[in-house]
């Protein structure tokens, strides 16, 4: 081991270790110069416009990372800084993810748990390692394993976020295992702080963890009869179950979800999301709009169509999609963003139950970098919006730039 | 649908191909004009750290995170580092911006606006320049460095503010009673050029750090209500060589600043004293003490510490620190006046490298004190680190 001296005067009153600096000094290209070397750089940024229509209904949908009303907006910067580690035992890797802009608030991950008005979140940021027999582990915060949409608008086939992804955990600080069981079944076990998404953050009594698990199964040959090596068939199951931040109370999500090929090239996706609510007392520990202890619950259908594959590269392709939810989500009203309860003379309506959605999209790749979408999404359930507002709809296009 | 993990199956209607590392061509940063010579680097540090029951824990010293990182996983910071360091030995130019994001960012209290809730920070900011002392007479050891900006305070064991530098990850008393960073001038005479790694080991080496600031505080940009008296900063180092009989392979250093914090106009003092050498091909030892000496009887604080390091086997080390300090005023953060105590600490660090680029350590600290801190008078924490190195 040769260390230079400087080195171990620096060691001997406290910087730096012996072996590490040994290391970064002897592999020369390698170590951290090697990993800087092969650090990449990728990202988004989103711009959308959204025109409501009919009256100006006043007031949110309420679902997640819903855009501004009858408005342009800068949707988010996505930047993503990372290194893909090595097959090799033992190799390790990073990703940072950052979200700039307006809609980086509603990430929910800044540490402080405050109003989440910053333009700046930190999205994922964990180390990537190898373990041994071919478990791979993530320590850090990162995406949740459940859902069949995520928080990223390249990464959906639609522009606004479903019922379903309203209501599951979103991002977890913890750590992950995956395995890959064989070519057509997968696992992940994890364990975070809770089920929310604030970096660091834990229930009432931070002994109580959250437990991460889900299964990816691909269907043998024959199962679904339209299913072909090319276009699989398969069905996902996860739960997250654990306590919400800053509380006692147990919070249960569990989604189901199957994709499905159809002949004539169409894809059918099926979802099932329940958010079980087992607050100690009739608000489920947030607000008395669920008196009766009900679950959060939503199914989900959406169909695809690519109408033009587009050349090699993906470019100009357009795909046709139609997604349909009926969303029970009575706990959903009382707890997020924005949407209000109200009540007529002696009964109150708990706004979120029953409600209906069906959303129509085109989308578009305009060049290998380029996405661009335009979509219809319908809204409907008794006291959506207001007593007398039962309804929402708009229109909204969204252009993407990847780099 | 999405398949989480590493894998994919179907491609379902809900999600798009992620294009997350699709990009096959390596030279996805592109920059400006001088793109090919501005460096990226820096790291994410993770933990998860054990108290021994509520409330319990060494949440006094510096950047320990308040209790919010006890009993739970914890993502402490990203740091990005965007450089272009000083390479020729006689005239150059250079720059470095270092950021930190995550929840360690307000533990910089560099925001310039006092927010010390920020998820982002400036860790450092600054602009070198090499210039030589005569240009009529150029050599490596005829040059000096100017800094200006946003830097590291020159004084200290040089235990860092990024934990990825340091034995230990949580941070020395010592540490805790120095100042971090200013916004300032900092100039730098080496005595055989200023590229560490080009220096020739075995001779004699010293540097000399002379600098002004606008307060001993990190806030950028910001000064006392009087901004005319500035922070003094002052900082030698050298390495013993064979004159010096057995401190031959001596490393000492002395620092001092003297300077105005924000919050008042007597001024504050800081001074440090330390040395380390080898002991033997395995053995490293070093001796460390800080004094900060504030305006008033009895509020002087000091902190002597005794590092000890061994090298168990190529890739494990072994660290020990011990301190003992004497609190005069506010050596622990956020104490109040009834909690004003001397005490001792310990912190032993395994620190072994088990996958490539990570720095993976273990580490129990315990400290003692006189007189019950957060309610004890002993605290204990046990932890588990990783930092991934890029």
């Amino acid at each position: 081991m040769n260390i230079n001296k400087w080195t171990i005067g620096l060691a001997a009153v406290g910087v730096v270790s012996l072996s590490s600096v040994a290391q970064a000094q002897e592999d020369g290209a390698g170590g951290a110069a090697a990993a800087a070397n092969s650090v990449q750089i990728n990202g988004y940024i989103s711009s959308s416009y959204r025109m409501d229509g009919g009256e100006d209904i006043g007031a949110n949908t309420g679902y997640s990372n819903e855009s501004a009303r009858d408005s342009f907006s800068l949707d988010v910067i996505d930047l993503q800084i990372g290194t893909k580690k090595s097959t090799a035992d033992w190799g390790a890797g990073f990703m940072v993810e950052l979200w700039l802009g307006h809609q980086a608030a509603n990430l929910a991950t800044d540490t402080d748990g405050g109003a989440n008005t910053e333009d700046l979140a930190v999205k994922q940021a964990y180390i990537d390692l190898n373990a041994v027999g071919g478990v791979e582990l993530k320590l850090g915060v990162f995406d949740t394993i459940i859902g069949s949409e995520v928080h990223n608008f390249n990464n959906n086939t639609f522009f606004s976020r479903s019922w379903g992804f309203s209501i599951e955990p979103t991002t977890h600080t913890g750590l992950l295992a995956s395995y890959k069981v064989s070519d057509t079944i997968g696992v992940n076990l994890g364990i975070a702080n809770t089920t929310d998404a604030q970096i660091n953050g834990t229930a009432t009594d931070a002994d109580n963890k959250t437990v991460l698990a889900s299964v990816s199964v691909q269907l043998p040959d024959g199962v679904w009869p339209w299913a072909g090596d090319d276009n699989p068939a398969s069905i996902d199951v996860g739960i997250v179950s654990g306590k919400e931040q800053a509380s006692d109370t147990d919070r249960h999500s569990i989604w189901a979800a199957a994709g499905l090929p159809l002949p004539m090239g169409i894809d059918l996706g099926l979802s099932y999301d329940l958010r079980k609510n087992n607050g100690g007392d009739s608000s489920n520990g947030t607000a008395a709009q669920n008196l009766q202890r009900e679950d959060d619950t939503v199914l989900g259908a959406t169909l695809s169509y690519d109408i033009s594959a587009g050349d090699d590269n993906g470019v100009g392709q357009l795909t046709a999609a139609i997604r349909y939810e009926y969303a029970d989500i009575p706990e959903y009203g009382a707890d997020n963003l924005g949407r209000t309860v109200w009540t007529s003379g002696a009964s109150s309506s708990y706004t979120g139950d029953k409600i209906q959605s069906i959303t129509v999209g085109l989308n578009y790749q305009l060049s290998e970098s380029v996405l661009t979408r335009i979509e219809y999404r319908h809204d409907a359930g008794d006291g959506l919006i207001s007593e007398t507002q039962n309804t929402a709809d708009s229109i909204i296009a969204n252009v993407i730039y990847e780099f | 649908m999405r398949f989480r993990g590493t894998w994919h199956f179907a491609c379902a209607p809900a999600i798009l191909a992620a294009r997350v590392f699709a990009q096959e061509d390596p030279g996805a940063v592109s920059w400006g004009p001088a793109a090919d010579s501005v460096s990226v680097h820096g790291y994410v540090s993770s933990t998860y750290q054990f108290v021994t029951g509520p409330n319990a824990g060494n949440n006094a010293y510096a950047f320990s995170g308040a209790g919010g990182k006890a009993t739970r996983f914890a993502l402490d910071v990203v740091s990005l580092t965007f450089e272009h360091p000083l390479n020729d030995w006689i005239a150059d130019q250079g720059f470095k911006v270092q950021l930190w994001v995550g929840p360690d960012a307000g533990d910089l209290k560099s925001n310039s606006s006092g927010n010390n809730d920020a998820e982002l920070a400036i860790r450092n900011a600054y602009i070198d320049l090499r210039i030589p002392f005569d240009p009529s007479e150029l050599a490596p050891d005829k040059s000096m460095d100017l800094r200006f900006g946003v830097f590291d305070s020159p004084i200290g064991r040089e235990e860092s503010v990024d934990r990825s530098l340091n034995r230990h990850f949580t941070h020395s008393w010592g540490f805790t009673i120095e100042p971090t960073l200013h916004t300032g001038m900092l100039l730098t005479l080496p005595s055989q050029g200023a590229i560490e790694d080009k220096i020739d080991w075995s001779e004699p080496w010293w540097r000399l750090r002379l600098g002004v600031a606008n307060t001993r505080d990190p806030r950028i940009n910001a000064a006392p209500r009087n901004a005319n008296p500035k922070t003094l900063l002052m900082n030698g180092t050298a390495a013993l060589g064979e004159s010096f009989g057995f401190l031959n392979g001596t490393e000492i250093s002395a620092g001092f600043v003297y300077g105005r914090p924000l919050s008042s106009s007597d001024p504050v003092q800081n001074l440090y004293l330390g040395l380390g050498r080898a002991l033997g091909e395995k053995w490293t030892g070093g001796l460390a003490y800080d004094a900060r000496l504030a305006h008033g009887a009895g509020n002087d604080d000091s902190v002597f510490g005794l590092y000890l390091g061994r090298a168990l086997s190529p890739k494990l080390d072994l660290f020990v620190r011990g301190e003992l300090f004497e609190d005069g005023a506010k050596l622990f953060e956020n104490e109040s006046a009834g909690e004003q105590s001397d005490g001792l600490g310990l912190t032993v660090t395994l620190d072994y490298q088990l996958w490539e680029n990570v720095r993976s350590r273990l580490e129990w600290r315990w400290d003692k004190t006189d007189t019950p801190v957060n309610g004890r008078h002993h605290n204990q924490t046990m932890l588990a680190n990783l930092i991934y190195l890029f």
